[in-house]
């Protein structure tokens, strides 16, 4: 009950905070431009019909593959943006002494923090990007499957990036140094997966570690559980990380 | 309903409470009492909760604040010094925030939140943003936060601080209606503050408890003497041997400044002080070394430094 009450407070920030609505809408501007390039770029494909010794492109390949891995690539981009100052802020303008001292724990802070977060982004997916499989269906014979798929890794995603942001904004009390962190962790990971073609350990770390890696088999309609365990398992270490930072302000 | 053990808290190699133990009992207002960096806010802040101690124990209605904290912070109100405030709320939903955070149930909430904004006369400005209030406004929006579950216990670390003659008139009517209705322990560095909201002062110094009770119970404790200071309209050269021939009085001497001040040990002079003083014209009696000098004198056997967390 406590979590909801502080998720409830979380989302209803970042409704009524005009930064949110900055932040949103370049997210969308930007992802829309690619999306309207990437569908383009399908249609002129496709209107050449198949060239010499290849197959045309399905829409899957064509269209939901390449979107959802730029719309990933965009929203890590964006995401640190939103969630830096989610405790970082608290910190530093003292209610967290509202929180400290009312019959709430750790825990219960750290869960309504980003679930707050994710409501909020669940509204802004909806509501943004919601013309996406209009668009498709609209346009032609859109497969289900791999929409569903892509969707789910974009909040899998989502999740992920809004708990290094919580925990990163929880290990400092200044928002910029808190982006910057989270920053430097998403796209870190991300750029970790080019490492893949490589041979021995080096190879390895980009398979298993690589952000890109495990979240792009979603938008070929694959659900592994290998990414699952992934997304769910950097989800739950980075939310008890600030559970952790949190509990030990009683402490310092 | 506040009982405190041999409370020490360090940070580092720095020891900020040093085994501290006093008792508030229920209804009582105490208040906290020493230079800036005295252990105060922290021990104010442990006994909320919301910071642990290095050893000893606190009980708050009941509960150990550590090992029942949750129970304990139920019932506490905490104005931190800092009110702990989310400037882009309106009053409003800040207070309802802070009520659903200390569990008062949905059907109650309105009326709880309506209640704290009568008490602290905040009912114009509800539907305000907090940001654009006044800082007197927002430290009530505090006191109101720490009000709104109708704890027993309010915790208030320096309620009046930083705020304009006028505004800290209207803390401490404020805190005037408190008393009775909850146990309040409130922190100040200011003297006058005490002896307007206080039953009983707590002086502490660099970490350690030096003095402890009613201002009757300093002034003993400290050995300091009762002393009226005379403001004469008509005095002559017969003037110090009537002062001196009252009951009770042990010393009369004349300031620069033509007034008289006598001291009268143990005993409460000033009635017969007063009626012998009369035919000479008395303009102004009034007691001399008050809790200034009580505290000054407590605190002045240690040096005063500053050791905030």
């Amino acid at each position: 009950m406590m979590t909801f009450h502080v998720a409830r407070r979380e989302f209803l920030h970042y409704l009524r905070s005009p930064f949110s609505y900055v932040i949103s809408a370049a997210f969308l501007f930007i992802v829309g431009v690619f999306f309207s390039l990437i569908l383009d770029n399908y249609v002129q494909l496709s209107g050449q019909g198949p060239m010499f010794g290849e197959q045309s492109l399905t829409i899957t390949q064509g269209i939901i593959e390449p979107f959802s891995s730029t719309l990933g690539l965009v929203l890590i981009l964006f995401l640190p943006a939103l969630t830096m100052r989610v405790l970082a802020e608290e910190q530093r303008s003292g209610s967290m002494a509202l929180l400290l001292s009312a019959p709430i724990s750790a825990t219960e802070i750290v869960l309504g923090k980003w679930l707050g977060l994710m409501g909020f982004l669940l509204i802004l997916f909806t509501v943004g990007l919601g013309y996406v499989p209009v668009v498709l269906f609209a346009f032609g014979k859109a497969p289900v499957a791999p929409l569903l798929t892509a969707l789910l890794g974009l909040l899998l995603l989502a999740g992920t990036g809004s708990a290094v942001g919580v925990m990163t904004s929880s290990l400092s009390e200044k928002q910029i140094v808190a982006a910057v962190m989270s920053w430097m962790l998403l796209l870190g990971s991300w750029i970790l997966s080019f490492l893949e073609s490589l041979e021995g350990t080096l190879g390895a770390i980009g398979r298993h570690v690589g952000l890109i890696l495990h979240y792009e088999s979603f938008g070929r309609a694959l659900i592994r559980s290998n990414d699952l365990a992934y997304f769910t398992l950097v989800t739950i270490l980075c939310l008890f990380v600030a559970q952790q930072r949190i509990e030990s302000k009683r402490w310092s | 309903m506040i009982e405190v053990q041999q409370l020490s808290r360090r940070y580092g190699q720095v020891l900020a409470v040093d085994e501290i133990s006093f008792r508030v009992e229920e209804g009582e207002v105490l208040g906290f009492l020493g230079p800036n960096g005295a252990g105060k806010t922290t021990t104010m802040r442990i006994l909320t909760g919301s910071l642990g101690a290095s050893s000893g124990r606190a009980n708050v209605a009941g509960f150990d604040v550590h090992r029942q904290s949750r129970e304990a912070r139920r019932r506490i109100g905490y104005l931190p010094e800092r009110p702990p405030l989310y400037p882009s709320m309106t009053v409003w939903d800040y207070l309802d925030y802070a009520a659903r955070l200390h569990g008062v149930a949905s059907g109650d909430r309105v009326s709880a939140v309506r209640h704290a904004l009568e008490r602290t006369d905040l009912l114009s400005v509800k539907g305000r943003l907090i940001e654009h209030l006044s800082k007197g406004f927002q430290q009530r929006v505090g006191i109101a936060q720490a009000l709104v579950h109708d704890p027993p216990v309010l915790i208030l670390d320096e309620p009046t601080s930083g705020l304009d003659p006028a505004q800290v008139a209207e803390i401490r009517a404020l805190l005037a209606e408190l008393r009775g209705r909850h146990t309040v322990v409130l922190s100040t560095h200011i003297l006058s503050e005490v002896a307007a909201s206080c039953d009983r002062v707590l002086i502490i110094s660099k970490g350690r408890l030096v003095a402890s009770g009613t201002e009757a119970d300093l002034r003993a404790a400290l050995g300091a003497s009762q002393r009226v200071e005379l403001l004469l309209a008509r005095p002559d050269e017969e003037t110090a041997s009537v002062l001196s021939a009252v009951p009770g009085v042990q010393e009369v001497t004349v300031g620069e400044d033509g007034s008289f001040l006598v001291s009268g040990g143990d005993s409460d002079i000033r009635e017969q002080l007063n009626a012998a003083a009369a035919p000479f014209g008395l303009l102004e009696s009034r007691p001399h070394g008050g809790l200034e000098e009580l505290y000054l004198q407590a605190v002045s056997d240690e040096s005063v430094t500053e050791t905030r967390p």
